[in-house]
């Protein structure tokens, strides 16, 4: 038995604890149910034991001890509510609100604020102190996003830990000492770390604000809905905050398969979609060259005989569906039935300018099993082409935990810079281009095989060799639970995708694989069956044209009718280029631009907020998002149109 | 026996009516209560509860309002809608300030919640309106009115 996992009983107010030996003290009293006040403690960061708020008395000891920091021994007796505990509290609170202006009634985070609550619960009611208070300006400006009240700051120094320990940016500090110690953003540094806005949920004060926030809304004002981040392939768990139909601010809600309780400063500040434009509230029909507004009635009608007259004129070959890997695998999954089902056509992608089949046929051969979990569990992690630190931020941090908790070995192999290169054993890069060599270099390397002479011209030329390879191999120590993480774009053509199986098999049966897909839904655009040559669950099926084919195709006319989903996702200059020989243009959008603009039938599309969905993240955590506000004037969720369209075309 | 000798009696002499008649003519000689509104108007009492007024902050130039959205937390009938912005200087501006007379019940619990007492109430009770519009009051509004009661100071 380890040290660790050894059990130690010990008395806390009256009641018997059994914890594992080393816990401390506030965390034996919470597994009972006892709460004990703190400031500086959070779960998820280091000990600091600097606000002595969580002051507890152990019986025949000389005098209180913080809770947060001392291990619970065995056979001890604590108390958490002596008059001699309660007094501590007192002191701790008259300390602190000794400089803490009485700015609650303008304070962003009154109403939820540790230092309200516990001089409520615990404070001494009045203050002694007549002297002037500490003035600071307020607020200053630590970057674009975020504000510092020094003056509300009670230096529990969580902020900083979180910028040490977790982001790993390093860019807070505290200034000065004693009474004049000011949190500040270190010297020659910037503030600037995409994980900035998790400094604001941490703050127990209103110190630290975001300047998307502030004085937007008073927290008891907003209606808490749970939600899932839509903004990359992590899907992080969020609690969007509305108030009257608008969303106020996205907070995290912890979900240790994914987040671990932190966000990213894209989905955390990313809710507003609109970017300052007016939202399509109205179908949009062309008639006579002109896009007018008309009923949903007449727009489903004209689909439904547009459609109808394009199958029966050209063949169901000369119709395409572009769903979304934004989009929620429902609407993918509807859009696939439109196309196969109810014109018969297989043209079928996800995309307009990549071919979705590959990644798809990567995740039907047993590739993307990995989860976030893994990281926290690997030997070693193998990472191909793949930049979470900029495209999956939350797996980013999950990599820095493996690293800076674990010194999990990494291994970067990338064509262009990323910050992940900073923490691995060893990192190499490669031109882009050269992947297929890469993999079967890779594989040669892992197998310990020689045959790797006729690739090495092509990645020397990129200035990568077999020995650089076979170092890094050997440095990052593959185990039986490496964890291979490769950028799904990457997969272009089927060779690489069984080439990176390969590789994996060469690895033996324990190591996982990860794609990562930068979209929200990557994953689960093509589980539902929205790419070539595959149904909903991978089943395969003919395959028609990609994305790309079809834009060709459409763009020399052999294509007649385009439907696409999520126009606001895909590439205007592949659907000018569609538009260009396409006699049918169908898309559902959110605004009306140059690209929807070019349609001749658009439907006012719900934002990801206003509907419900399944979104599949690029560890193939499938996760519900219900709406959370009504879409704007009529218009309405894609699945309801497709539906109803369909419904239209078997009558 | 003797109760039925006495309803008899009272029955034949027209006693309850005589009774009747002198009361009306006592109160006929009496000096009249009733107030002839709206010629003659009541003098408040003090702390009657009245048309809610905004009062100036200490510049005179605008509102004392500070935004703190207090007073529409308490007020039973939801009555009041703050919502505030950041203004030039990073500083809590209230954007908009609507009351909604139609539906307060005049408790006066949003003057007592307001921790700077921007939000008072007046003697006023003359509050009926043609319009529906009428009965909201915005800021601008209030702070009229608390001019014309507290006299345009903070
Ligand atoms: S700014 Fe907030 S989180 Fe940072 S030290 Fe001050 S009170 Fe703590
Ligand atoms: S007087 Fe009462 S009901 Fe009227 S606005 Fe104030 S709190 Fe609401
Ligand atoms: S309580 Fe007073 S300061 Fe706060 S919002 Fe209401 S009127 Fe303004
Ligand atoms: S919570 Fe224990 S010292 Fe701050």
């Amino acid at each position: 038995m380890t040290e660790q996992s050894k059990l130690i009983t010990a008395v806390i107010d009256g009641k018997q604890v059994t914890v594992a030996a080393g816990t401390m003290i506030l965390k034996a009293a919470e597994s009972i149910g006892i709460t004990i006040p703190v400031f500086c403690y959070h779960p998820r960061l280091t000990i600091s034991g600097s606000c002595r708020m969580c002051l507890v008395e152990i019986e025949g000891g000389s005098k209180p001890v913080t809770a947060c920091s001392t291990e619970l021994a065995a056979g001890v007796v604590v108390y958490t509510n002596t008059p001699t505990v309660l007094e501590a509290r007192r002191e701790i609170m008259e300390n602190l609100l000794i400089n803490h202006p009485l700015d609650c009634p303008v304070c962003d985070k009154g109403g939820e604020c540790l230092l309200q609550d516990h001089a409520y619960d615990w404070g001494p009611g009045a203050s002694r102190f007549t002297e002037r208070k500490r003035l600071f300006r307020k607020p200053i400006p630590l970057s674009d996003r975020i504000l510092l009240d020094r003056e509300r700051c009670i230096l529990c120094t969580r902020c900083v830990r979180f910028c040490d320990e977790i982001s790993d940016h390093r860019e807070l500090a505290i200034l000065e000492m004693g009474g004049n110690s000011e949190i500040a953003v270190a010297p020659d540094r910037a503030f600037d770390s995409q994980f900035s806005g998790n400094t604001v949920e941490l703050c127990p004060v209103g110190a630290l604000t975001s300047t998307s926030f502030r004085f937007k809304a008073r927290p008891w004002e907003m209606a808490r809905l749970p939600g899932i981040c839509p903004f990359c392939g992590c899907g992080c768990s969020i609690d969007i905050h509305t108030r009257s139909g608008n969303i106020m601010r996205f907070m995290a809600r912890e979900n240790p398969a994914v987040d671990d309780g932190w966000l990213c400063d894209r989905g955390r500040y990313g809710f507003d979609l609109s970017g300052g434009s007016e939202r399509l509230t109205k179908p949009l029909v062309r008639k006579q060259g002109r896009l007018v507004a008309v009923s949903w009635k007449e727009a489903i009608a004209t689909a439904v005989e547009k459609l109808r007259r394009a199958v029966s004129q050209y063949g169901p070959g000369a119709v395409g569906g572009i769903g979304s890997a934004w989009s929620s695998s429902e609407e993918n999954d509807l859009l696939q039935r439109l196309i196969r089902e109810s014109l018969e056509s297989h043209n079928v992608d996800c995309s307009l300018t990549d071919d979705g089949r590959p990644a798809a046929l990567a995740l039907a051969e047993g590739l993307g099993t990995f989860t976030f979990n893994d990281i926290d569990r690997a030997d070693s992690i193998l990472m191909i082409g793949a930049d979470p630190s900029r495209y999956q931020p939350i797996l980013d941090l999950r990599l820095k935990k493996a690293v800076i908790t674990r010194r999990t070995p990494i291994f970067t192999l990338a064509s262009t810079d990323g910050e992940m290169a900073r923490y691995a054993r060893e990192s190499l890069r490669y031109r882009a281009g050269s992947e297929e060599s890469l993999l079967r270099l890779l594989t040669a390397a892992v197998k310990k095989e020689k045959r790797y002479d006729s690739f090495e011209s092509d990645l020397r030329a990129g200035g990568l060799s077999r020995e650089a390879i076979d170092r890094g191999l050997e440095r990052a120590g593959l185990g039986p639970r490496t964890v291979v993480l490769v950028n799904a774009s990457l997969l272009t053509d089927d060779v690489r995708v069984y080439l990176v199986k390969e590789l994996v098999a060469a690895m033996g049966a324990g190591a996982s694989t990860g794609l990562l897909f930068d979209s929200a839904n990557g994953f689960g655009a093509r589980t539902a069956g929205a790419v070539p040559g595959y149904l909903p669950g991978l089943r395969p099926i003919d395959r028609g044209m990609s994305g790309p084919e079809m834009v060709v195709a459409a763009e020399r006319s052999t294509l007649k009718a385009l439907y696409i989903l999520n126009r606001e996702h895909h590439d205007s200059a592949a659907v000018a280029r569609a538009r260009r020989g396409a006699e049918l243009l169908i898309c559902h959008a959110l605004f009306l631009d140059e690209a929807s603009g070019s349609g001749d039938i658009v439907f006012p599309a719900a934002s990801v907020f206003e509907k419900q969905g399944t979104f599949t993240n690029t560890a193939g955590l499938a996760q519900s998002t219900a709406p959370v506000l009504n879409p704007p004037g009529e218009a309405r969720p894609e699945s309801t149109v497709i539906e109803e369209i369909m419904e239209r075309l078997k009558q | 026996m003797i109760g039925r000798v006495k309803k008899l009696f009272n029955t034949v002499f027209l006693i309850e009516i005589g009774k009747g008649l002198a009361l009306t003519l006592r109160t006929m000689l009496k000096p009249a209560v009733t107030r002839q509104y709206p010629r003659e108007k009541r003098k408040p009492f003090a702390g009657s509860r009245g048309l809610h007024a905004m009062r100036r902050d200490d510049s005179g130039q605008k509102e004392r309002c500070i935004g703190c959205g207090l007073c529409e937390a308490v007020c039973p009938a939801d009555a009041i809608t703050v919502i505030t912005a950041e203004g030039p200087d990073h500083e809590k501006i209230v954007s908009s300030y609507e009351l909604n007379l139609l539906r307060c019940v005049f408790c006066g619990f949003c003057i007592d919640a307001c921790p700077v007492s921007a939000i008072q109430m007046t003697p006023e009770f003359e509050l009926a309106c043609t319009s529906r519009k009428d009965a909201f009051y915005t800021k601008e509004r209030l702070v009229k009115i608390g001019d014309k009661y507290m006299g345009g100071k903070g």
